[in-house]
Protein backbone atom coordinates (compact mmCIF):
# COMPACT_ATOMS: atom_id res chain seq x y z
CA UNK A 1 0.00 0.00 0.00
CA UNK A 2 0.96 3.25 -0.73
CA UNK A 3 1.44 5.98 1.47
CA UNK A 4 1.37 9.52 0.42
CA UNK A 5 4.59 11.27 0.89
CA UNK A 6 5.34 13.78 3.40
CA UNK A 7 6.04 17.36 2.35
CA UNK A 8 9.66 18.78 2.85
CA UNK A 9 11.14 22.04 2.08
CA UNK A 10 14.92 23.07 1.42
CA UNK A 11 15.26 26.42 0.87
CA UNK A 12 18.39 27.46 -1.71
CA UNK A 13 20.75 30.45 -3.02
CA UNK A 14 21.41 31.01 -6.49
CA UNK A 15 23.74 33.09 -6.06
CA UNK A 16 23.95 37.23 -7.23
CA UNK A 17 25.54 36.17 -10.72
CA UNK A 18 23.41 34.51 -13.14
CA UNK A 19 24.56 30.78 -12.65
CA UNK A 20 28.71 30.50 -11.68
CA UNK A 21 27.69 30.86 -7.77
CA UNK A 22 24.97 28.04 -7.14
CA UNK A 23 26.59 25.07 -5.13
CA UNK A 24 26.46 21.62 -5.75
CA UNK A 25 24.35 21.06 -3.70
CA UNK A 26 22.09 23.49 -3.86
CA UNK A 27 21.69 22.79 -7.74
CA UNK A 28 21.49 19.01 -6.33
CA UNK A 29 18.62 20.03 -4.44
CA UNK A 30 16.73 21.93 -7.11
CA UNK A 31 17.05 18.49 -9.53
CA UNK A 32 14.99 16.62 -6.93
CA UNK A 33 12.87 18.65 -5.90
CA UNK A 34 9.39 17.92 -7.02
CA UNK A 35 8.16 21.59 -7.47
CA UNK A 36 11.18 24.72 -6.98
CA UNK A 37 9.80 28.28 -6.49
CA UNK A 38 11.83 30.94 -7.75
CA UNK A 39 12.36 34.21 -7.02
CA UNK A 40 15.56 35.14 -9.15
CA UNK A 41 16.04 38.82 -10.63
CA UNK A 42 17.27 38.18 -13.67
CA UNK A 43 15.68 35.58 -16.68
CA UNK A 44 19.07 33.89 -17.26
CA UNK A 45 19.35 32.92 -13.51
CA UNK A 46 15.60 31.56 -13.56
CA UNK A 47 15.90 29.62 -16.87
CA UNK A 48 19.29 27.94 -15.10
CA UNK A 49 17.10 26.23 -13.01
CA UNK A 50 14.28 25.95 -15.10
CA UNK A 51 16.98 23.68 -16.93
CA UNK A 52 17.82 22.08 -14.00
CA UNK A 53 14.27 21.44 -13.28
CA UNK A 54 11.54 22.45 -15.47
CA UNK A 55 8.96 22.19 -13.04
CA UNK A 56 9.14 25.68 -11.69
CA UNK A 57 6.78 28.44 -10.23
CA UNK A 58 7.88 32.30 -10.46
CA UNK A 59 7.09 34.55 -7.05
CA UNK A 60 8.06 37.52 -8.88
CA UNK A 61 4.46 37.93 -10.67
CA UNK A 62 3.26 38.26 -6.91
CA UNK A 63 5.43 42.15 -6.72
CA UNK A 64 3.17 44.75 -8.12
CA UNK A 65 3.98 48.86 -8.05
CA UNK A 66 2.33 50.47 -4.83
CA UNK A 67 1.57 46.74 -3.41
CA UNK A 68 3.31 46.53 0.19
CA UNK A 69 5.55 44.19 0.26
CA UNK A 70 5.22 43.34 3.05
CA UNK A 71 1.51 42.03 1.44
CA UNK A 72 4.12 40.00 -1.03
CA UNK A 73 5.83 38.23 1.07
CA UNK A 74 2.88 37.12 2.31
CA UNK A 75 1.87 35.65 0.09
CA UNK A 76 5.13 34.06 -1.43
CA UNK A 77 5.51 32.61 2.14
CA UNK A 78 1.84 30.93 1.24
CA UNK A 79 2.58 29.93 -2.12
CA UNK A 80 5.81 27.81 -0.55
CA UNK A 81 4.17 26.38 2.60
CA UNK A 82 0.28 25.33 0.84
CA UNK A 83 2.82 22.88 -1.86
CA UNK A 84 4.41 21.60 1.16
CA UNK A 85 1.50 20.77 3.03
CA UNK A 86 0.13 19.56 -0.27
CA UNK A 87 2.87 16.79 0.44
CA UNK A 88 5.43 17.66 -2.24
CA UNK A 89 9.51 17.80 -2.12
CA UNK A 90 9.61 21.58 -2.21
CA UNK A 91 12.76 23.92 -2.91
CA UNK A 92 12.26 27.43 -2.81
CA UNK A 93 15.20 29.00 -4.46
CA UNK A 94 15.91 32.90 -4.55
CA UNK A 95 18.75 35.16 -5.74
CA UNK A 96 21.76 35.63 -3.70
CA UNK A 97 21.65 34.06 -0.10
CA UNK A 98 18.11 33.10 0.91
CA UNK A 99 18.60 33.86 4.55
CA UNK A 100 19.90 37.47 3.31
CA UNK A 101 17.26 40.48 2.92
CA UNK A 102 14.68 37.66 1.97
CA UNK A 103 11.51 37.54 4.14
CA UNK A 104 9.64 34.89 2.76
CA UNK A 105 12.62 32.47 3.09
CA UNK A 106 12.29 32.47 7.01
CA UNK A 107 9.06 32.40 7.49
CA UNK A 108 8.39 29.94 5.00
CA UNK A 109 10.82 27.34 7.13
CA UNK A 110 9.37 28.91 10.42
CA UNK A 111 5.71 27.77 9.24
CA UNK A 112 6.79 24.55 7.78
CA UNK A 113 8.58 23.42 11.27
CA UNK A 114 5.32 24.69 12.84
CA UNK A 115 3.70 21.98 10.94
CA UNK A 116 5.89 19.10 12.36
CA UNK A 117 7.45 18.93 9.03
CA UNK A 118 11.24 19.38 7.69
CA UNK A 119 12.53 22.49 6.05
CA UNK A 120 16.18 23.61 6.47
CA UNK A 121 17.87 26.70 4.75
CA UNK A 122 21.48 26.14 2.51
CA UNK A 123 23.70 28.95 2.07
CA UNK A 124 24.40 30.80 -0.71
CA UNK A 125 26.88 33.49 -2.07
CA UNK A 126 25.09 37.06 -0.83
CA UNK A 127 26.02 40.74 -2.41
CA UNK A 128 28.39 40.83 0.85
CA UNK A 129 30.09 38.23 0.15
CA UNK A 130 30.54 39.79 -3.62
CA UNK A 131 31.34 42.77 -1.86
CA UNK A 132 33.72 41.26 0.04
CA UNK A 133 36.14 40.14 -2.38
CA UNK A 134 35.71 43.02 -4.60
CA UNK A 135 36.61 45.85 -2.68
CA UNK A 136 39.31 43.80 -0.85
CA UNK A 137 37.76 44.88 2.89
CA UNK A 138 37.93 42.18 5.33
CA UNK A 139 34.67 42.56 8.05
CA UNK A 140 36.91 41.28 10.79
CA UNK A 141 40.09 43.55 9.97
CA UNK A 142 38.18 46.66 11.78
CA UNK A 143 34.86 44.84 12.95
CA UNK A 144 31.86 45.35 10.91
CA UNK A 145 28.51 47.32 11.11
CA UNK A 146 26.03 45.80 8.47
CA UNK A 147 22.23 47.52 8.26
CA UNK A 148 19.85 48.63 6.11
CA UNK A 149 19.82 52.18 5.15
CA UNK A 150 16.19 52.84 6.26
CA UNK A 151 16.12 50.90 9.23
CA UNK A 152 19.36 52.74 10.35
CA UNK A 153 17.79 56.52 10.16
CA UNK A 154 14.20 55.60 11.56
CA UNK A 155 15.93 53.73 14.42
CA UNK A 156 18.16 54.87 17.61
CA UNK A 157 21.19 52.78 16.40
CA UNK A 158 24.71 53.90 17.53
CA UNK A 159 27.66 54.19 15.17
CA UNK A 160 31.22 53.32 15.54
CA UNK A 161 33.50 55.19 12.98
CA UNK A 162 36.24 52.46 14.04
CA UNK A 163 34.19 49.70 12.08
CA UNK A 164 33.85 49.45 8.31
CA UNK A 165 30.18 50.61 7.67
CA UNK A 166 28.04 48.46 5.48
CA UNK A 167 24.87 50.45 4.56
CA UNK A 168 22.58 48.15 2.56
CA UNK A 169 19.46 49.44 0.05
CA UNK A 170 21.05 53.21 0.34
CA UNK A 171 18.98 53.76 -2.48
CA UNK A 172 16.05 53.78 -0.78
CA UNK A 173 17.22 55.17 2.17
CA UNK A 174 14.17 56.75 4.07
CA UNK A 175 11.31 54.82 1.67
CA UNK A 176 8.95 54.15 4.53
CA UNK A 177 5.95 52.77 2.41
CA UNK A 178 7.97 49.41 1.01
CA UNK A 179 5.94 49.83 -1.89
CA UNK A 180 8.46 51.52 -3.86
CA UNK A 181 10.57 50.36 -6.78
CA UNK A 182 12.63 52.37 -7.93
CA UNK A 183 15.50 54.47 -6.40
CA UNK A 184 14.10 58.00 -7.36
CA UNK A 185 13.17 58.78 -3.61
CA UNK A 186 16.40 58.49 -1.62
CA UNK A 187 17.22 62.30 -2.10
CA UNK A 188 17.16 63.39 1.78
CA UNK A 189 17.43 60.04 2.75
CA UNK A 190 20.68 60.49 1.40
CA UNK A 191 21.31 64.09 2.88
CA UNK A 192 20.65 62.97 6.11
CA UNK A 193 22.71 60.19 5.53
CA UNK A 194 25.29 62.95 5.15
CA UNK A 195 24.72 65.02 7.86
CA UNK A 196 24.62 61.92 10.18
CA UNK A 197 28.44 60.34 9.43
CA UNK A 198 29.81 64.11 8.76
CA UNK A 199 29.20 64.23 12.65
CA UNK A 200 31.76 60.88 13.13
CA UNK A 201 33.75 61.64 9.90
CA UNK A 202 35.56 64.50 7.91
CA UNK A 203 33.91 65.63 5.16
CA UNK A 204 37.11 64.73 2.91
CA UNK A 205 36.41 60.60 4.32
CA UNK A 206 36.22 58.48 0.91
CA UNK A 207 33.33 56.64 0.62
CA UNK A 208 32.58 53.94 -1.73
CA UNK A 209 29.33 53.39 -3.76
CA UNK A 210 29.09 49.71 -4.79
CA UNK A 211 27.28 47.55 -6.75
CA UNK A 212 28.05 43.80 -7.22
CA UNK A 213 27.94 42.36 -10.64
CA UNK A 214 25.03 40.60 -11.80
CA UNK A 215 25.87 39.84 -14.51
CA UNK A 216 29.46 37.97 -16.03
CA UNK A 217 29.55 40.71 -19.20
CA UNK A 218 31.09 43.34 -16.54
CA UNK A 219 32.62 43.46 -13.52
CA UNK A 220 31.24 45.51 -10.38
CA UNK A 221 30.35 48.89 -10.14
CA UNK A 222 32.79 50.58 -7.89
CA UNK A 223 32.51 54.44 -7.25
CA UNK A 224 34.65 56.18 -4.57
CA UNK A 225 34.06 60.12 -3.69
CA UNK A 226 34.44 61.76 -0.28
CA UNK A 227 31.39 62.18 2.06
CA UNK A 228 30.45 65.37 1.90
CA UNK A 229 29.63 64.05 -1.55
CA UNK A 230 26.70 61.41 -0.39
CA UNK A 231 24.00 64.01 -0.96
CA UNK A 232 24.60 64.07 -4.63
CA UNK A 233 25.50 60.44 -5.50
CA UNK A 234 22.94 58.43 -7.55
CA UNK A 235 22.38 54.92 -6.09
CA UNK A 236 20.01 52.31 -8.11
CA UNK A 237 18.19 49.77 -6.27
CA UNK A 238 21.07 47.32 -5.73
CA UNK A 239 23.59 50.14 -4.63
CA UNK A 240 25.13 49.81 -1.48
CA UNK A 241 27.03 52.30 0.87
CA UNK A 242 30.54 51.18 2.07
CA UNK A 243 32.22 54.09 5.07
CA UNK A 244 35.81 52.61 5.75
CA UNK A 245 37.20 52.51 9.08
CA UNK A 246 38.82 55.60 10.71
CA UNK A 247 41.28 52.60 12.04
CA UNK A 248 41.14 50.55 15.34
CA UNK A 249 40.30 52.58 18.10
CA UNK A 250 42.56 52.54 21.25
CA UNK A 251 43.09 49.70 23.78
CA UNK A 252 40.97 49.33 26.71
CA UNK A 253 43.27 48.74 29.39
CA UNK A 254 40.38 47.64 32.31
CA UNK A 255 39.77 44.75 30.05
CA UNK A 256 43.08 44.31 29.46
CA UNK A 257 44.19 43.73 33.20
CA UNK A 258 41.16 41.91 34.01
CA UNK A 259 42.26 39.46 31.34
CA UNK A 260 45.90 39.64 32.96
CA UNK A 261 47.18 41.43 29.72
CA UNK A 262 49.39 44.39 28.91
CA UNK A 263 48.62 46.89 25.51
CA UNK A 264 52.59 45.71 25.27
CA UNK A 265 52.17 41.77 25.32
CA UNK A 266 49.40 42.06 23.21
CA UNK A 267 50.99 43.88 20.66
CA UNK A 268 54.38 41.45 20.82
CA UNK A 269 51.80 38.37 20.50
CA UNK A 270 50.46 39.78 17.27
CA UNK A 271 53.77 40.30 15.75
CA UNK A 272 55.01 37.00 16.02
CA UNK B 1 21.82 29.88 -36.31
CA UNK B 2 22.79 32.06 -34.04
CA UNK B 3 23.63 30.97 -30.14
CA UNK B 4 21.44 33.07 -27.71
CA UNK B 5 22.83 35.86 -25.16
CA UNK B 6 20.98 34.03 -22.41
CA UNK B 7 23.50 30.91 -23.38
CA UNK B 8 26.17 32.73 -23.27
CA UNK B 9 25.71 34.29 -20.05
CA UNK B 10 25.45 31.31 -18.90
CA UNK B 11 28.22 29.67 -20.75
CA UNK B 12 30.37 32.66 -19.61
CA UNK B 13 29.22 32.65 -15.58
CA UNK B 14 30.47 29.18 -15.23
CA UNK B 15 33.12 28.07 -17.55
CA UNK B 16 36.49 29.90 -16.75
CA UNK B 17 37.98 28.87 -20.05
CA UNK B 18 35.67 31.02 -22.02
CA UNK B 19 35.43 33.88 -18.82
CA UNK B 20 39.47 34.21 -19.39
CA UNK B 21 39.41 34.55 -23.59
CA UNK B 22 36.15 36.77 -22.68
CA UNK B 23 38.97 39.21 -20.64
CA UNK B 24 41.05 39.02 -23.11
CA UNK B 25 38.71 39.98 -26.42
CA UNK B 26 35.17 40.70 -25.81
CA UNK B 27 34.27 41.12 -29.02
CA UNK B 28 36.44 38.32 -30.46
CA UNK B 29 35.11 36.01 -27.82
CA UNK B 30 31.34 36.66 -28.61
CA UNK B 31 31.53 36.56 -32.33
CA UNK B 32 33.66 32.93 -32.05
CA UNK B 33 30.79 31.29 -29.62
CA UNK B 34 28.03 32.43 -32.29
CA UNK B 35 26.51 35.30 -30.89
CA UNK B 36 23.93 37.35 -33.54
CA UNK B 37 25.23 40.43 -34.61
CA UNK B 38 22.87 42.46 -33.04
CA UNK B 39 23.87 40.75 -29.31
CA UNK B 40 27.77 41.12 -30.68
CA UNK B 41 26.91 45.07 -31.04
CA UNK B 42 25.44 44.86 -27.58
CA UNK B 43 29.23 44.01 -26.16
CA UNK B 44 31.08 46.01 -28.21
CA UNK B 45 29.10 48.91 -27.18
CA UNK B 46 29.35 47.80 -23.79
CA UNK B 47 25.46 48.10 -23.68
CA UNK B 48 25.07 46.75 -20.26
CA UNK B 49 21.71 48.56 -19.66
CA UNK B 50 19.96 47.02 -22.46
CA UNK B 51 21.71 43.67 -21.75
CA UNK B 52 20.00 44.05 -18.27
CA UNK B 53 16.44 45.40 -19.25
CA UNK B 54 16.47 42.17 -21.73
CA UNK B 55 16.86 40.11 -18.85
CA UNK B 56 15.62 41.83 -15.62
CA UNK B 57 12.75 40.56 -14.28
CA UNK B 58 11.16 44.14 -13.48
CA UNK B 59 10.04 45.09 -9.49
CA UNK B 60 11.65 41.70 -8.29
CA UNK B 61 14.34 44.47 -6.23
CA UNK B 62 14.69 44.90 -3.43
CA UNK B 63 14.61 42.85 -1.00
CA UNK B 64 13.33 45.05 1.87
CA UNK B 65 12.73 43.75 5.07
CA UNK B 66 10.44 45.63 7.12
CA UNK B 67 11.77 48.16 9.96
Amino acid sequence: MLTKQEGSLVVVGTGISVAGQMTLLTRSVIENADIVFIGISNKVGENVVKKVNPNTVELNDLYTQGKSRAVTYQQMTDRIVDAVIAGQKVCAAFYGHPGVFVNPSHAAIKQVRALGLRAEMLPGISAEDCLVADLGIDPAAFGCQSYEATQFLFRDYTLDPHMTQIIWQIGLAGEATLGMLNADHCKVGLILYQEVLMELYPATHEIILYEAATMPLYGPKIQRFPLCELANCKPTLISTLVVPSLGLPDYHTGRLTKLGLTQEQVINYRKT
Amino acid sequence: MAKSLADFLEELDSNAELKEAYLKNPVATAEKYGLANDDVALIKNKDWDAVQKQFENLGSDPKVHSY
